[in-house]
């Protein structure tokens, strides 16, 4: 028999305190490790849509103002200069290393004429464009030179499907693909390739480019040196709302998270304080037989590490699984369930510095013990 | 030569209720071999000069001399390991811990040995089989009888092999077929070369012992005084 023994025998043999102090700590870890994995989660799924999806940085020209007045009037129609994006502003861009940038989406953006209509000529290169907007979904293929694709508007009003052809400026363009529904501005466009595009606008330069980065912020400051004849902006109001959310779910977690420690420190002290009372006799005994003190500190302090070892694990596998059954009711959205080693390291020696923390005083006042005084209690 | 020597012992304890002078000026000598019993009535200093005796209790003033050690001068944890290498306590009740089995209880003193864990288990089962309880060596406490408990409690104070017992009224729960059961192991003990020291108000029991000392209001005496 070892001191260890002695330490599991105690757990094993009295059940309902064992049990209390388990659930302690399965509850204060678990709930902890539930808030910081959903507060994780929805940080992962705000980076994600920050970085992988959408832009958050637009480039597009400086329009200069000066006003044609003629005696306070001013003539309406011609009053500013946009000056070009030129095509080197890419490269420019590409060599700058450390703008964390992700993806570079240019655009020609033009008009064009039919019959009817006035339409939206928007020259990109898909694979950049569909890399930064998943949302896009083509029906049909891509366009090659002298094709185009519609959005869907374009398509219901004008009665067009995939095969059919679509006038601009005189010339007619094979619709390839139509754009699905995204209830944005795409919906009401004609979509081509830079060559075509440029066939049918005449423009030659860039219109806008998007960029999505890692870090808008500090994109936007050097971009906005980098390119004196650009506008830089950052565009990343949609998700700021979200992000600031988020932020605030982190640091709810936070507060509750370190309570919960707080809370579960002094439920387990007053536990052990209480279950060292009832142990100074059996203590006493120990002490008589001839344990010195720290064998006795080695035996209440593996009982509490044990307990709270195992705590710890069962609590921190408890909030992991709980977000996964609770992201889909509480967010509408299913949480992946993802080990993160660093957080169970956290975690778990959260849980076993708790135990200690809170066995320190009662532990102290064991060894103390006179073992006369502990026997007179027999 | 005796094993044991109290020389000058006083014990005094300071309560709530003021200052408490439980021994006066206490010789004793104890021969290795002997049962010897501490007798007198209830206050008089019994328990509190056995645990002297045992190393539990340092006294006010005075010596304690056993096996040429000077017990109480030595630093705290060496007293453990004297208690753990020297003696062993029988107590009147509740002395074993309550989730160990009659076994674990009886290794106790092992598990702060080197042994290992095989000869541990065959050393305690070696004294329970001399207290008569290898069958009942998996039970807890609660499911012995406070007979069968008291054994348990000698096997644990035996099986480190020490020089000395000390029992502190260990018969003093146990009715009297019981009580002759335990004072017979305990001769049976002596006789194999065991000192033992026993606390009782029993006069009964003194049959069974070698030598008995009086005490009363903290001073011994050789004779029993009456009142
Ligand atoms: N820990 C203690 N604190 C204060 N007084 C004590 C303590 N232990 C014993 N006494 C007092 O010392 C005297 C002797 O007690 P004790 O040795 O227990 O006698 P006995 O065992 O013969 O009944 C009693 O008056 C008792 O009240
Ligand atoms: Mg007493």
């Amino acid at each position: 028999m070892t001191l260890t023994d002695i330490a599991i025998q105690n757990l094993r043999r009295r059940k309902g305190k064992t049990a209390f102090l388990l659930l302690t700590f399965i509850l204060v870890i678990g709930i902890t490790v539930t808030l910081n994995t959903l507060a994780k989660g929805m940080q992962d799924n705000l980076q994600k849509s920050l970085t992988q999806y959408g832009a958050n940085v637009e480039i597009t020209p400086k329009s200069e103002h000066f006003t044609l007045s003629y005696g306070g009037l001013s003539i309406p129609g011609v009053n500013y200069e946009i000056k070009s994006l030129n095509n080197n502003i890419l490269a420019k861009i590409k060599t700058s290393t450390n703008l964390m940038i992700n993806g570079i989406a240019p655009k020609i953006i033009g008009s064009a004429v039919s019959v009817s209509n006035h339409f939206l000529v928007i020259g990109v290169d898909f694979p950049s464009e569909l890399k930064m907007k998943p949302w896009w979904h083509i029906q049909g293929r891509q366009p090659a030179d002298g094709e185009v694709i519609i959005g869907s508007n374009l398509a219901r009003q004008g009665n067009l499907v995939v095969g059919s052809t679509l006038e601009l400026n005189h010339q007619t363009y094979p619709v390839v693909g139509v754009m699905q529904e995204t209830g944005g501005s795409e919906d009401n466009g004609v979509f081509t390739n830079f060559d075509t595009s440029r066939a049918i606008t005449g423009i030659d330069s860039w219109s806008m480019i998007e960029l999505n980065t890692s870090d808008p912020d500090k994109t936007t400051v050097s971009l906005a040196k980098l390119l004196p004849e650009a506008n830089v902006a950052e565009v990343s109001q949609l998700v700021q709302g979200t992000k600031e959310s988020v932020d605030r779910f982190s640091n709810f977690s936070l507060i509750v998270s370190s309570l919960l420690g707080i809370i579960g420190v002094l439920i387990v002290f007053v536990t052990t304080t209480g279950n060292i009372n009832d142990r100074i006799a059996e203590l006493g005994i120990l002490r008589a037989i001839g344990f010195r003190r720290r064998h006795i500190l080695s035996i209440l302090i593996q009982e509490i590490s044990l307990v709270s070892l195992s705590g710890g694990v069962l609590g921190f596998f408890l909030g992991l699984l709980t977000p996964t059954l609770l992201g889909p009711i509480a967010f509408q959205k299913a949480v992946t369930f993802q080990l993160h080693p660093l957080m169970a390291l956290l975690s778990i020696g959260a849980s076993v510095l708790i135990g200690i923390v809170s066995i320190v005083l009662p532990a102290r006042r064991a060894i103390l013990l006179d073992p006369l005084a502990a026997l007179s209690y027999i | 030569m005796s094993l044991i020597r109290v020389c000058e012992a006083t014990k005094t304890y300071r309560g709530g209720d003021g200052v408490v002078e439980a021994l006066k000026n206490v010789n004793l000598e104890i021969a290795e071999g002997e049962f010897l019993a501490l007798m007198g009535p209830s206050g008089s200093g019994k328990s509190t000069l056995l645990s002297i005796l045992g190393g539990l209790n340092p006294p006010t003033s005075g010596k304690l001399i056993i096996d040429d050690i000077d017990v109480y001068a030595l630093a705290p944890e060496r007293l453990a390991d004297f208690r753990h290498e020297y003696v062993g306590f029988v107590f009147q009740q509740y002395q074993l811990i309550p989730y160990l089995t009659a076994l674990e209880n009886v290794m106790l003193p092992l598990a702060i040995s080197s042994r290992p864990g095989k000869e541990q288990r065959e050393m305690a089962l070696a004294v329970l089989d001399k207290v008569g309880l290898t069958s009942k060596s998996l039970r807890l406490p609660s499911q012995l009888s406070g007979g069968e408990q008291n054994r348990v409690a000698i096997a644990r104070a035996i099986v480190n092999q020490p020089a000395i017992i000390f029992a502190d009224e260990p018969t003093g729960s146990l009715d009297s077929k019981t009580a002759v059961e335990l004072l017979e192991l305990f001769q049976a003990l002596n006789r194999d070369g065991l000192t033992i020291i026993m606390v009782t108000h029993n006069k009964e029991n003194l049959e069974w012992v070698s030598r008995t000392v009086y005490i009363r209001d903290g001073v011994l005496a050789s004779m029993p005084q009456e009142t």
